[in-house]
């Protein structure tokens, strides 16, 4: 008889659903149909930098790779070389550790790092099981043996060795599927051929030793990793319809068929699985990130360490069937970092505080609720270990390490003269990689500070790397380190390291930091003119011209974005954010709703969707939205503001309770402070605040700021009042130790240039060019740096009445 | 005594300086003199060569009690835990630091100042935190101050170390000539 919470968990390395919706509505993946049908599915968030063993890892213990210290497809062997990356380097204990802790058995196959395995409560068979090359020699059938550390228990070792498959024992036939036109090819000299039938036996023998022992031994857990699909797509995606340019016809005809295949071969094994397991098992499918597979399938290749990475698209794939679990829905804002916490909640175990991922709750029919702990590391029980402290290299690393070579993955190791310092250079460069893949793993993960610390030491200026010096530039911007980051750029173009138009967008960051959108501006014009199709500048270039409420240009960039890039979320909430802007409110909706449902983990998107419900007054909605925000961007104080006000509008005293003590908890001092576009709506603005009987501080007849002293260090504490009007050309000199609640005046730039020579200089030209550059320069100014502000809450009024409304009377409150 | 004094901050912060001073008191400077004197540090480095691998090995630390020994910045973080320390952190200004350290290595890194000065940010900040995190007690010694008054930070040093030597020993030990490369002298 079944147990109940058996799980089966199934790896498919790259696996994507731009593919396999495909092959689906043609009938010819009815495993995988069956599942999604029954199920939920969603796509799941990748991590950067995109590298399976590092994915895989992150996958198996909920935490990013900073934390659970995989970093790279190499690692230090501890005695001067090199071995393919392995169990040593995870420091937190996996999914399987915790359920060993927790009496459940598990079978773990082919997990991408787990050699040498662990004597978990069940069985581990490890990612080089399959691995028939010693060195570069590919071993006969015959004398092809288990490297040590590959299989637990031992017991085993014999069974499951005599069901792995030789790639010589994948016939001709076996492989036509895939190429039907094989005969053309010279079987002998043709690499690609032996390529197939190398994935195929390996998937194959991953396959068998998980059947084996999904049949004969007691398990609570099975799960299983292939990453056939993953190498399929590296070696022929360039084949796969739509014909690329510059592509061969004969080798499209004959190899555009490959990746097809690769997919249906696995709806195959999957069907195999789905046979053995009863309706008590739960099936989850995951694959760590996804594989382009149209246009954006990048032209080329960068020839640096982990490049075929750029093919990897940002979402892989979730699926989830079985009992309580809902039927033909879709999850959003899965990331692989929620794998292992969802898994627990399906065996009722707590989810550690210390995980980065969260459980996704969406997928059960009733509501359950989540036990947690502070950490599975402090947990005082057995939950294994690994059965060989080292293992002696026989040739296997040399054959898993050539094999990430073929791959591209790393750099072969050239030996052009002293040996032993030829390795030790390699073995150094190993090192600076790894911790180029940490730093950028803390990046990922928003710890600018932490990654700038490492890319710092690892960078040489001897040996430039265009990579290193990116994300130094990028962590020095968001560290407001300008300085730094312009010494790097004058480094890059001193030393031409880079296309001068790519320069320029960097730069372009710097300057928006410096609070210069005209330059930004400039530079992002000549780098668009250069990347018309690049999205991310793009995308820069569309914020920015946002942040100066050039909202039709922004319009168009970002619909370009999104024409480029269908259902891009970064395009749609630029789209939304310009609607928001300008009123058109049912319009933003749209947008963000799309940006979201596009991308779930998007904390900026949910709080502008707040904003605009809260503005068509849907306020219920809008509590909705900012809830979200505060659960999955805590650090984001003003989301708390947000919700104080509408819980207080909405009358809901526990709650309005609640988050006032958050803010209160957050306040370093809050002031609220008018300002905006000195004309004439500014000045009424301020005037019906003064007819509520509010006292403002600052003189609110200086509409350009003559009277403010700001070298004065107390110039902002002696206005003494909790609400200020500070006039718009002094607006950045605000001092960082406030929090504030900005109240900007829209007004047209016309129209303020009249009002100002009328009250100012009565009698005049009532159109003064310079003024009105002045005027909008103050503007630009102004926005800029209000965009580069993290705790600011903004709030626009475009009419005077507006100050009557309830959001803003209660805002000023 | 039960502690280890230990000599911190970053190279060409003055810590060879306070070893020289401390050389002068009744604390025995823990050092393997190898690292011989030279143009740059006339009166020596004060440096052992086990230092250099604490990240690997630190148990040459249990021979250090009661003895003073230079451990710079922010390799100290390798220190072991299980031992008692009392830390004296050197601090000069970071355009004379990176100064001294391009004329040292005969370099001109004028164009890599920023990174040098972030790297240096980064490793005061988690010398910092070691110690706060282990509740080490530290006293804060300004390279400039100590040159310029030494009779005055000296006394701040003894006291915290607890020293009983005359403090005229200790204070002809600094020769104010020694302060070279001052951020406003010298630069074009």
């Amino acid at each position: 008889m079944a147990k109940k919470n058996k799980v089966l968990f199934i790896g498919w390395d790259a696996a994507d659903w731009k593919i396999m919706d495909k092959l689906m509505a043609s009938g010819l993946m009815p495993a995988m149909k069956k599942v999604v049908d029954n199920g939920v599915r969603g796509q799941l968030a990748t991590l950067d930098p995109p590298l399976s063993p590092m994915l895989w890892t992150s996958m198996a213990t909920g935490v990013r790779p900073f934390e659970h210290g995989v970093l790279g497809f190499v690692e230090h062997d501890g005695s001067g070389g090199v071995r393919p990356v392995s169990s040593h380097s995870r420091k937190v204990k996996a999914i399987w550790n915790m359920l060993t802790m927790e009496g459940h058995k598990s079978n773990v196959v082919g997990w991408w790092p787990s050699n040498p395995v662990e004597n978990i409560n069940g069985c581990m068979v490890s990612n080089l099981f399959q691995q028939e090359k010693k060195g570069k020699e590919t071993v006969d059938i015959d004398d092809w043996d288990i490297p040590e550390g590959t299989i637990y228990p031992e017991r085993l070792i014999e069974r499951l060795k005599e069901l792995r498959v030789h790639p010589n024992e994948i016939t001709g036939n076996l492989v036509m599927p895939f190429v039907p036109q094989a005969v053309k090819l010279d079987k002998k000299g043709d690499k690609r051929l032996t390529v197939i039938q190398r994935f195929l036996a390996h998937a194959s023998s991953i396959h068998a030793a998980t059947t084996e022992l999904m049949e004969t031994e007691e398990w609570d857990f099975t799960a299983v990793y292939h990453d056939a699909i993953d190498h399929f797509c590296h070696a022929f995606m360039k084949f796969h319809p739509p014909q690329m340019e510059g592509m061969d016809d004969e080798a499209f005809d004959l190899f555009k068929d490959v990746v097809l295949g690769a997919y249906v071969f696995h709806d195959m094994m999957l069907e195999r699985l789905l046979g053995m397991i009863d309706d008590d098992t739960t099936v989850v499918i995951a694959s760590d990130h996804g594989f382009h597979s149209d246009h954006l399938r990048p032209t080329h290749v960068p020839e640096v360490p982990s490049g075929p990475a750029v093919e990897h698209a940002p979402f892989g794939v979730f699926v989830a069937m079985g009992p309580g679990i809902k039927k033909g829905e879709h999850i959003f804002g899965a990331s692989i970092l929620d794998i292992t916490p969802t898994l627990l909640t399906l065996f009722d175990m707590p989810v550690g505080r210390d995980m980065h991922g969260k459980p996704l709750m969406e997928i059960y029919e009733n509501p359950k609720e989540v036990q947690y702990i502070d950490s599975w590391e402090k947990v005082d029980k057995f939950g294994g270990e690994l059965v060989v402290k080292s293992v002696p290299d026989d040739g296997t690393n040399a054959a898993a390490l050539q094999q990430l070579v073929d791959l591209g993955y790393i750099n072969d190791m050239k030996v052009d003269g002293d040996p032993e310092k030829d390795a030790a250079n390699y073995l150094k460069n190993v090192i600076n990689e790894n911790n180029f893949y940490l730093a950028k793993s803390y990046v990922n993960g928003g710890y600018h500070e932490e990654a700038l610390e490492i890319l710092l030491e690892i960078e040489n200026r001897d040996k430039p790397d265009f990579r290193i010096l990116l994300e130094i530039v990028g962590c020095a911007v968001k560290t407001n380190r300008f300085a730094l980051a312009n010494e790097y750029i004058r480094f890059i173009r001193k030393g031409n390291l880079m296309e001068e138009n790519y320069v320029n967008v960097l730069e372009a960051k710097v300057q928006l930091g410096l609070n210069e959108p005209d330059k930004t501006m400039r530079l992002l014009k000549d780098a668009i003119q250069h990347f018309p199709d690049a999205i991310d500048v793009l995308l820069d270039f569309g914020r920015l011209l946002n942040t100066v409420c050039e909202y039709d240009d922004a319009v168009k960039i970002f619909q370009r974005v999104v024409d480029l890039d269908p259902g891009n979320s970064y395009g749609l909430h630029g789209l939304g954010v310009a609607a928001l802007r300008t009123e058109r409110y049912e319009d933003a909706l749209g947008y963000f709703l799309d940006a979201v449902e596009s991308v779930y983990y998007y904390p900026f998107a949910h709080f502008h969707l707040g904003e605009t419900f809260a503005l068509m007054k849907n306020y219920e909605a809008a509590i909705e939205s900012f809830e979200v925000v505060a659960a999955i961007a805590p650090q984001m104080p003003k989301t708390y503001r947000w919700l104080l006000d509408l819980y207080e509008i909405v009358g809901d005293e526990e709650k309005s309770d609640r988050y006032r003590k958050i803010v209160d908890h957050y306040d370093l001092g809050e002031k609220i402070v008018v300002t905006g576009l000195p004309g004439e709506k500014l000045e009424e603005t301020l005037q019906k605040i003064k007819d509520k009987g509010i006292e403002i501080g600052g003189d609110i007849n200086d509409l350009l700021g003559d009277t403010v002293d700001v070298l004065n260090p107390n110039w902002f504490a002696d206005l003494g009042q909790k609400i200020n009007y500070i006039p718009l050309r002094v607006l950045g000199s605000l001092p960082p130790k406030f929090s504030y609640r900005i109240m900007f005046v829209n007004d047209d730039s016309e129209d303020v240039m009249r009002h100002l020579v009328e009250k100012e200089w009565p009698g005049k030209e009532t159109f003064n060019p310079d003024l009105m550059d002045g005027v909008r320069e103050q503007e630009r100014r102004a926005r800029t740096w209000l965009s580069q502000q993290p705790n600011l809450d903004l709030f626009y009024i475009n009419l005077p009445d507006e100050v009557d409304n309830e959001l803003i009377t209660h805002y000023l409150s | 005594m039960s502690e280890i004094t230990v000599v911190t901050g970053l190279p060409r912060s003055g810590t060879s300086l306070m070893m020289q001073i401390i050389d002068a008191s009744s604390i025995e400077v823990y050092s393997d003199g190898k690292r011989e004197r030279d143009i740059n540090n006339p009166q020596g480095y004060y440096e052992l060569e086990a230092v250099m691998g604490i990240a690997q090995d630190n148990s040459f630390l249990d021979d250090a009690v009661g003895k003073a020994v230079k451990i710079v910045a922010p390799i100290i973080t390798f220190c072991k835990k299980d031992l008692n320390y009392r830390v004296i952190v050197m601090r000069r200004n970071i355009d004379e630091i990176l100064m001294s350290q391009e004329k040292m290595l005969e370099k001109d890194q004028v164009s890599e100042r920023e990174k040098y000065r972030t790297i240096y940010g980064f490793h005061l900040k988690k010398t910092y935190k070691f110690l706060e995190e282990q509740k080490i007690p530290f006293l804060e010694v300004q390279y400039s101050s100590l040159v310029d008054d030494p009779e005055n930070e000296i006394k701040k040093i003894t006291e915290f170390l607890s020293l009983n030597d005359k403090l005229e020993d200790l204070v002809q030990v600094v020769k104010p000539e020694l302060y070279r490369n001052k951020s406003n002298e010298g630069i074009q």
